[in-house]
């Protein structure tokens, strides 16, 4: 039997709105150790105390709403052999003859949103003094355990989660051939999807290349000296950074019960990972995280996590991910799929060399953007969608 | 200057504020037959928190913890909360007993009398220590530092407030946690210290190594066991503040963040929690973070750590030389390593093994606790 996707809107009861605000009301600091202006110790105070006032006083979550159901929204419930999952997604029909269909995949800790601002100019390239051909039919799903997707009864990694894309893809919207572009986790389940359906994924973008290659093997050639170089960089970056993935991926549920009960907890937890990764300027505590993120945006976010009750599933994606070692390719095994690399100048991590991407990667173009970090299209909206739109006309040509 | 008696007295406003939001919490989805497999267990969360509502009384506890002496002394910037039991022996033996994260004076209520009062438990006047058990800067009662500062800094405010504030140059040093550490730098540097006895492996000299196979393998499962239980240290010694958000704004957050460090760490019977303690004495030791609002500032210490490199820097391999008493609780998140390897960071003069009991020793085996501290102290006065 064929699944049917069912119209969806986004619908917050007032009394929601009401618990919130309460929340917010009542927060109880922590301390704040003296010299904390560049987030050293993590999220800054000051700017937490900006983001609450804004979120309790200031943020309209119904403009948020009409915003979010600007496009049209869906679900679709599909079985699986242990429980049957509802998978949330905007469809958006592009505009042209033959629209390519696209799905975006967002990543932690972000949602759906992170996919709006460019969701009219990739699917209608005409609006914004583009070739109505480019148009491509965007579908922007909500991963499994986030937004306004269902909650797995145990966590479920990106290789799943890939198959249940290809279904809602090819069986659910009938496209037989298909496009999908990712970073962050978005690039584990992309890069899974093209390794797992060859014959159904045209072509892949990404902003990350999570997959690793197995160097020991005889088939990997020696480790260049710019690979060597940047290795043990990024190691020594994640020795700094990686407490949350440590915690998520090994007892998300010692955490879980604070960032549940507490809005505010979910603000520090979400925000550091904002101003770390994003391409924010790091020259005061605030002013340029608010430039980079508005505050309706972030607040946005935040209140898609707050409201469905999902950063505890959202975080699990950390223990699944590992647990199914679906990043790690076995021998000989690689992406065909031609494969377009955006790498976002995030000051903070070294570029990756183009030669580790090809390891594992079909990679037919590389490319050094100029500005914007993790959430590029929440970043440049614009730099994102030229890239991502001329990367697609070139295959279909 | 001298110590000024201290009373525990929290405000029935604070309390209401704290059991409102334990009132009000709303459980959050757990996967499916996770148990503790993916953290903190959902139904002993449940369990607990119908007792902190129906069946645990602050008030209660907080008389029970105020028929101890409590004091404050100013030490240097901060003042440093401490309980203070002289003992009714002629001879002064002064002992200084330093809890860890994440504990509390608390985890010392059922051994603190024992060992000031040896004749009224069964044991030996002779056997008397004065007990004196502080709270870490940033912990309990004691002062928040301004940022995060070392154990090796923590030592020399302790060393302070016993040598200065307290007249007492000739001190006894127990720790186990974050007090491993601290006893560890008083005996190696505190100048009123004369010896310590640690029930964790912590204080470590700079450039010794695992050399036998033996120290190796246990050198490779502590690295294991790091990987599987480290997470809640990698983000305490990186963002401390990232986390303290959460924990802080919700009491229930902060008891769960707490109680599974009890459940991992502890030598359970069945892996339950009370085999081993009452639900007073889990929710007492997470009420002194709460009512105190210290959450936070403990975990700086794991910063701390990394980035205080306050006192002069120690040579490689130099070693403990006072005497040190070590008790190895088999269930420690990391217990000790071969002795061969420990003589190497310090002069173990005493070395006990035993077959119960894990990092919490002195709330698991509070008997095994009180009898080796007064070997230890009997080793020392016939030496």
């Amino acid at each position: 039997m064929q699944a049917e996707k069912k119209p969806f809107q986004v619908a917050v009861a007032q009394s929601e709105l009401d618990d919130l605000k309460s929340r917010l009301a009542r927060v109880r600091w922590p301390n704040e150790p003296s010299g904390n202006e560049a987030w050293d110790w993590g999220t800054n105070l000051s700017y937490m105390q900006r983001l609450i006032s804004y979120w309790r006083d200031e943020f309209d979550w119904r403009k948020a709403e009409i915003e979010l159901n600007r496009f049209p929204q869906f679900t679709i419930d599909l079985a699986t052999s242990s429980e049957t999952h509802t998978i949330h997604f905007i469809h958006e029909k592009g505009s042209g003859k033959s629209p390519l269909p696209l799905i975006l995949t967002h990543g932690w800790p972000s949602t759906y949103r992170e996919f709006l601002d460019v969701v009219e100019p990739l699917a209608h390239p005409e609006r914004f003094g583009g070739n109505a051909e480019d148009g491509m039919d965007i579908i922007v799903p909500s991963l499994i355990g986030y937004g306004f997707s269902s909650k797995p009864k145990s966590p479920v990694g990106p290789a799943k989660i890939a198959e249940l894309w290809h279904r809602l893809m090819h069986d659910g919207l009938g496209y037989k051939r298909y496009a999908a572009q990712a970073g962050d986790w978005g690039s584990f389940v992309t890069s899974r999807l093209a390794l797992q359906h060859p014959e159904s994924v045209v072509a892949i973008h990404l902003t990350m290349l999570p997959l690793r290659p197995n160097l020991k093997h005889e088939s990997q050639p020696p480790v260049t000296a710019e690979e060597a170089d940047w290795i043990p960089k990024m190691k020594a970056w994640w020795a700094q950074e990686e407490g949350y993935r440590s915690i998520q991926s090994t007892k998300p549920m010692a955490l879980a019960f604070g960032l549940m009960d507490s809005p505010v907890g979910l603000a520090g937890w979400l925000a550091d990972k904002y101003w770390r990764l994003g391409d924010t300027r790091k020259d005061h505590p605030y002013t340029g995280m608010e430039q980079r993120f508005p505050m309706h945006t972030m607040c946005t976010q935040l209140s898609l996590y707050w409201f469905s009750n999902t950063i505890n599933s959202a975080n699990m994606l950390y223990k699944a991910g590992p647990a199914e070692r679906s990043a790690l390719l076995k021998p000989g095994e690689r992406v065909t799929v031609p494969t377009a690399y955006s790498d976002y100048p995030l000051d903070v991590l070294p570029p990756t060399p183009e030669s580790w991407g090809r390891r594992s990667y079909n990679i037919v173009r590389w490319r050094e953007m100029k500005a914007g970090g993790h959430f590029a299209a929440m970043e440049e909206p614009k730099a994102f969608t030229d890239d991502v739109r001329d990367f697609f006309r070139e295959i279909k040509c | 200057m001298a110590p000024e008696a201290f009373k525990i007295e929290i405000s029935q406003s604070t309390i209401n504020k704290i059991m409102e939001r334990v009132r009000a919490f709303e459980w959050p989805d757990a996967p499916d037959g996770g148990g503790w497999a993916y953290g903190t267990e959902l139904s002993t969360m449940k369990e607990l928190v119908e007792y902190w509502l129906h069946g645990y009384d602050w008030y209660r506890e907080q008389e029970a913890m105020n028929r101890l002496p409590h004091f404050k002394a100013r030490v240097r910037d901060l003042d440093i909360h401490f309980i203070h039991l002289r003992s009714n022996a002629p001879k002064r033996r002064p002992l200084i007993i330093t809890h860890g994260w994440p504990g509390s004076f608390v985890e010392f209520m059922n051994v603190m009398e024992p060992l000031a009062y040896p004749e009224k438990h069964a044991g030996s006047a002779k056997d008397a220590f004065d007990v004196i058990i502080p709270s870490l800067p940033g912990y309990g009662f004691s002062g928040k530092p301004d940022k995060p500062i070392s154990p090796r800094t923590v030592a020399g405010y302790f060393d302070e407030l016993m040598t200065k504030n307290l007249g007492y140059s000739n001190y006894i040093a127990q720790g186990g946690d974050w007090g491993s550490v601290v006893s560890g730098w008083l005996a190696y540097e505190g100048k009123g210290c004369r010896a310590a006895h640690l029930n964790m492996f912590g204080w470590r000299s700079p450039g010794v190594t695992a050399e036998t196979a033996e120290e190796k393998q246990a050198e490779k499962h502590a690295e294991v066991l790091f990987n599987m239980e480290g997470a809640y240290f990698r983000q305490q010694s990186t963002k401390p503040l990232t986390l303290s958000y959460a924990v802080m704004d919700s009491p229930v957050g902060t008891a769960a963040w707490i109680i599974e460090k009890f459940k991992g760490w502890s030598d359970l019977d069945n892996g339950k929690l009370e085999s081993i303690y009452t639900k007073d004495q889990l929710l007492t030791n997470v009420m002194i973070y709460l009512v105190t609002r210290t959450f936070g500032t403990s975990t700086w210490l794991y910063r701390g750590l990394f980035e205080d490199t306050r006192g002069a820097p120690v040579p490689p391999k130099s070693r403990i030389e006072k005497p040190v008493g070590i008790a190895r609780f088999p269930t420690d998140l990391i217990p000790f390593p071969p002795r061969t390897l420990v003589e190497r960071h310090m002069n173990v003069s005493r070395w006990t093994e035993f077959k119960r009991g894990g990092h919490f020793a002195a709330m698991e085996r509070p008997q095994d606790f009180i009898e080796d501290v007064r070997a230890f102290g009997s080793d020392l006065d016939a030496s």
